[in-house]
């Protein structure tokens, strides 16, 4: 079988490999079926596109096996969620249209479609690099559309024409992204992601474990001035009170948000704070990050964000997409600012039944005499005295999973410790309750801290009847390095570290050169989050603000004027330069003549025909050295052509021009 | 009712148009001749950017906003170049053809390309006028592409094909250029006029009763009550002049030249004029013994024959050369019988 290169179908290969790319990107709202449906349709394609003249499939078909294909989808949307089943439907249209490429209507019904799957793409994948991935799909899919108003052959692309266009089309389309005034969401809309990475408001000891295989990027943090050290680094996120047995969740919801002021509170202005700006990815959870006490500062995101009777940051709604927040927070101020006495019984709240061996042990260990430093003290020792084990693969423990863990198998990660050590604490009757959020994160250049799922943590606050709630974290006694340094320094077996993810980038962080590439790559990616992806409505007020001084309804419409008036500016002198060419090349052709003429002294006078001026200068030159005998010819040359032309040719051609030119130039 | 309703409106456009778009032999797109809307893809994709918008929007998502926002740029750019584009094309109508009835008719134009960008495509498209009703009566138009290859400044001829239309002289209605560069957003389009009348000649039936040779006419008179014979005769030479002929023979330019009498020497013409006969045809329709008449009048001239043409009601005197022939076939085109109203209904019915 032999695949003549020469006829390939260009445009609907381009459109395969757009469509397959785009697909490849946003794999997981995709159902399996649809996934398998696509790989044999593209198969189909691929020969179509080899064989451009191969027989065509009937449209009726291909309707009805279209209409099938959505009635399954509709069937399954009702689970499956409006936005996924939207593109999964997608998917399915787009590879069916494909097939038939004939008409202008098909391919056009192709690039509309595909272009609604860049946009859900969009949603999902934010980077710069995928940014950039679609954006050249986007351009691929106007230069086909061009093509397709081109006769020179059906099969070929030519980018020459549309190109410009497109170049053209973006400053204005940044202008008008720029201008245009940025609404609030105009309905809730429904999730964004359809995976659950991330932390979750249900934690089993095993889940932080396996979120510490995935290297994707949580949230960044700008800071102002001071960057916290590695210790100070513990992000809140979510606060778990109920335990059974097994498994911790949230029972004690308290609906109202709390605000706090420094002054009020009588804070000396030398009191220590972190400033800095977050910009979060989008998640599941509608929990946001921040240390230790969080305040929010005024001009970001507070009409959404809140914050919470347990110290955390919440916001309104799931994060669809990402959310930019500052925050100013003071770590040296005591945990006891909010009244939560309603709220102990939860914090004492033990499962009926299980784990008797750690129910004794901790009768044995601890009396109620003893004070609270003092059963803290006799708790930590149980992990600081045992050989316990800090391991990414901790074994599987369905039964009984505290005892199992503080007495056989003696190997954990974070969550076992902190879910055994707040068990244990409540045991003892001291209110505690389980905190989970990220320790740490990674430097980078400029003050900007990334965090990442791996650095997922889980921790243990006990309340101090007078000093309020104080943190007590057990992976800190059995493996301090993972508070000093990170993940990966703290694991004793390395190779454990990305195991499920050999491609991780993370994993360079040893090599030199990639490491640092990797760094810039961040830096390149923080910039264009901050700058593109965070331009909200605040920002955007601020730049007006910058620009015009004030912040009102007439200055937001005098900078729209402005916008389309510096848009048909730009309109206009595109298209002045496009007109501006010499029309008549005639005259063009002249003038040049004449000036090549002028250069040797003679003047062309009014009465004057080309060849009396010729034979003027042919016959003025003689013995002079002005004019060399090559330059003469070239000279004669020209003029019996030009004449020739002139009075002799119909339909004069460009090669024509180019050959006069030449010999012009020659002089 | 609605037929009424829509030719109301036909002639008041037609109108509108006369006014603004007179016909002439050259057109140059530009602001006065040119309509532009959006295709319906043009405003499928305004609606993909306003779907984007609330997309974006609603999912706070930048990137799908700069999306909407960048489709919309490139459409409002589009409007411009596809204007741009169109108004660098002008059209000249150039001498045609000559063109027969039921047969493919073709209208010569010229199209100059001022712009750089070739191979792009033009389309026309005419509506067909209550009296060019030939193929389609209910006046749809048939569309026809025209590649158009456009080099830098350079011009190209192309022919427009119009179909096939009865004999007659006709007035064309107006023909509509249309494209929708660049990228199929906006259609830009004019309707132009051909300010000439096209005519029309009757398509040549092929018959043998006039099928002849140059040989003397004689032997076939019993058959042709078509012919009459006159004499003619044809220059052949110059010789001595001598007592018996005729003075109006003698070619006095020798003899004001001084070079003595000297006739003109005549030879006997062997074939005979001919004179076409509608008359003969009576047992035909109209259009056929037209068409057969056409063929003859073809054939004649072909064979440099001298003829004359007997209509009836109009007559031509026997000639030969060009402009005879042309003079022969207009009578033949512009004939109407107003004896046989019969027939002419029939125009209509008949194909």
């Amino acid at each position: 079988m032999r695949f003549n290169v020469r006829v390939v179908d260009r445009p609907a290969l381009l459109f395969l490999i757009a469509f397959i790319v785009v697909t490849l990107t946003i794999l997981e709202p995709l159902m399996a079926w649809v996934i398998v449906l696509i790989a044999c349709i593209c198969g189909i394609l691929l020969y179509k596109v080899f064989r451009p003249n191969s027989k065509r499939i009937q449209n009726r078909m291909l309707n009805l096996f279209a209409v099938f294909c959505i009635a399954v989808l509709i069937f399954f949307s009702t689970d499956y969620g409006l936005l996924n089943t939207m593109i999964n439907l997608l998917m399915v249209a787009c590879c069916l249209k494909m097939i038939n490429l004939h008409r202008k209507a098909d391919y056009q019904a192709v690039s509309v479609t595909l272009m609604f799957l860049v946009a859900c793409g969009m949603i999902f994948h934010q980077e710069i690099a995928f940014t950039i991935l679609y954006s050249t799909i986007i351009c691929l899919l106007f230069i086909i559309l061009n093509s397709t108003e081109f006769t020179n052959s059906t099969h070929s692309v030519n980018s020459r024409f549309s190109i410009p266009i497109l170049l053209q089309a973006v400053p204005i389309a940044v202008l008008l992204f720029v201008v245009t005034p940025k609404l609030p969401p105009l309905w809730q809309v429904p999730e964004g992601k359809g995976t659950e990475t991330g932390l979750a408001e249900e934690i089993t000891p095993g889940d932080i474990a396996n979120l510490a295989q995935s290297d994707d990027l949580v949230f960044r943090a700008e800071f102002s001035d001071a960057i916290p050290d590695n210790s100070e680094r513990y992000w809140r996120a979510i606060v778990l009170d109920y335990f059974d047995g097994k498994t911790w969740s949230i029972q004690a919801r308290d609906p109202q948000h709390y605000n706090w002021n420094e002054t009020r509170l009588g804070l000396p202005s030398s009191q220590r704070y972190f400033e800095y700006v977050i910009i979060a990815e989008p998640s599941t959870t509608q929990w946001l990050y921040s240390i230790d006490i969080p305040k929010l500062v005024n001009s970001s995101n507070t009409a959404n964000i809140k914050l919470k009777s347990q110290y955390q940051l919440s916001a309104n709604t799931p994060l669809y997409t990402q959310t930019l927040y500052s925050v100013r927070s003071y770590p040296d101020l005591a945990l006891n600012m909010f009244n939560e006495s309603d709220l102990m019984h939860a914090y004492l709240q033990v499962p009926t039944s299980g784990n008797e061996k750690t129910q004794e042990w901790v009768k044995r260990q601890i009396n109620n005499d003893l004070s609270f430093e003092q059963k803290i003290e006799k708790l930590q020792r149980k992990f600081l005295s045992g050989d316990f084990e800090y391991t990414l693969k901790p074994p599987f423990m369905p039964n009984d999973p505290v005892d199992r863990f503080l007495f056989d198998e003696k190997k954990g990660f974070c969550s076992h410790y902190a879910s055994a050590f707040a068990y244990m604490l409540r045991l003892a009757n001291i209110p505690s309750r389980l905190v989970t959020g990220y320790q740490g994160g990674e430097e980078q250049i400029n003050k900007v801290i990334s965090v990442y799922q791996y650095d997922a943590h889980a921790w243990v606050e006990a309340l101090h009847p007078q000093k309020g709630w104080l943190r007590f974290d057990p992976t800190a006694l059995v493996a301090p390095n993972r508070i000093a340094a990170g993940l990966r320094d703290s694991l004793q077996n390395q190779d454990e570290f990305m195991e499920q993810n050999p491609f991780s980038l993370a994993k360079l962080h040893d090599f030199p050169i990639l490491g640092e590439l990797r760094q810039i790559l961040e830096k390149l990616d923080y910039s264009w989050s901050q700058q593109v992806l965070g331009f909200n409505q605040d920002t955007q007020k601020s730049l007006i603000k910058n620009i015009f001084g004030s912040i009102n309804t007439r200055v937001m419409s005098l900078a729209l004027a402005i916008a389309f008036v510096s848009i048909g500016v730009f309109l206009g002198l595109v298209f002045a330069i496009k007109s501006y060419r010499p029309r008549d090349e005639f005259a063009q052709l002249n003038l040049l003549f004449q000036r090549k003429i002028s250069k040797f002294g003679y003047v062309k006078e009014k009465h004057e025909t080309m060849k009396q001026l010729v034979t003027r200068v042919t016959e003025t030159n003689m013995g002079q050295t002005n004019i060399s005998a090559r330059q003469l010819k070239s000279l004669l040359e020209y003029q019996e052509r030009y004449e020739a032309l002139i009075y002799g040719k119909q339909v004069i051609e460009q090669a024509d021009l180019k050959l006069l030119k030449g010999l012009l130039k020659r002089l | 009712m609605l037929s009424s309703i829509s030719e109301w409106f036909n002639t008041h456009r037609n109108r509108w148009l006369d006014r603004r778009i007179p016909a002439s032999h050259e057109y140059r797109f530009d602001l006065n001749n040119t309509f532009i809307l959006p295709t319906s893809f043009g405003w499928v994709l305004i609606f993909v950017v306003i779907f984007l918008f609330i997309l974006g929007t609603n999912y706070q998502n930048n990137l799908v906003l700069l999306l909407s926002f960048f489709a919309l740029s490139v459409v409002l750019l589009s409007l411009f170049h596809s204007f741009y584009f169109f108004t660098r094309i002008t059209i000249k109508f150039i001498k045609n053809e000559e063109l027969f009835a039921n047969q493919p008719a073709f209208l010569n134009i010229k199209v100059i390309n001022d712009s750089d960008i070739i191979e792009s495509r033009l389309y026309y498209q005419h509506q067909y006028s209550q009296h060019l009703t030939n193929r389609d009566r209910r006046g749809r138009s048939k569309k026809s592409i025209v590649r158009m290859l456009a080099l830098k400044n350079n011009e190209q001829e192309h022919q427009l094909l119009l179909g096939a239309l009865p004999r007659g002289k006709h007035l064309l209605p107006r023909i509509t250029f249309f494209s929708s560069y660049p990228f199929g957003l906006f259609k830009t389009w004019s309707h132009l006029a051909v300010s000439d009348k096209l005519m029309i000649f009757p398509e040549p039936i092929q018959n043998k009763t006039l099928h002849f040779t140059a040989s003397s006419q004689k032997d076939e008179s019993g058959e042709n009550r078509l012919l009459e014979n006159s004499s003619s005769e044809e220059l052949q030479g110059i010789r001595e002049y001598k007592d018996e002929d005729p003075i109006h023979h003698v070619s006095w330019k020798h003899v004001a030249k001084g070079q003595g009498m000297l006739s003109k020497d005549f030879a006997a013409h062997q074939s005979s004029t001919i004179v076409l006969n509608l008359s003969a045809f009576s047992d035909y329709s109209l259009e056929e013994s037209l068409g057969m008449l056409c063929y003859s009048v073809m054939q004649l001239s072909k064979n440099q024959q001298n003829f004359g043409l007997n209509l009836g009601t109009q007559q031509i005197l026997p000639s030969s050369g060009e402009s005879h022939r042309k003079q022969c076939l207009t009578a033949l085109a512009l004939f109407s019988d107003l004896h046989s109203k019969v027939n002419d209904s029939h125009i209509g019915e008949d194909l």
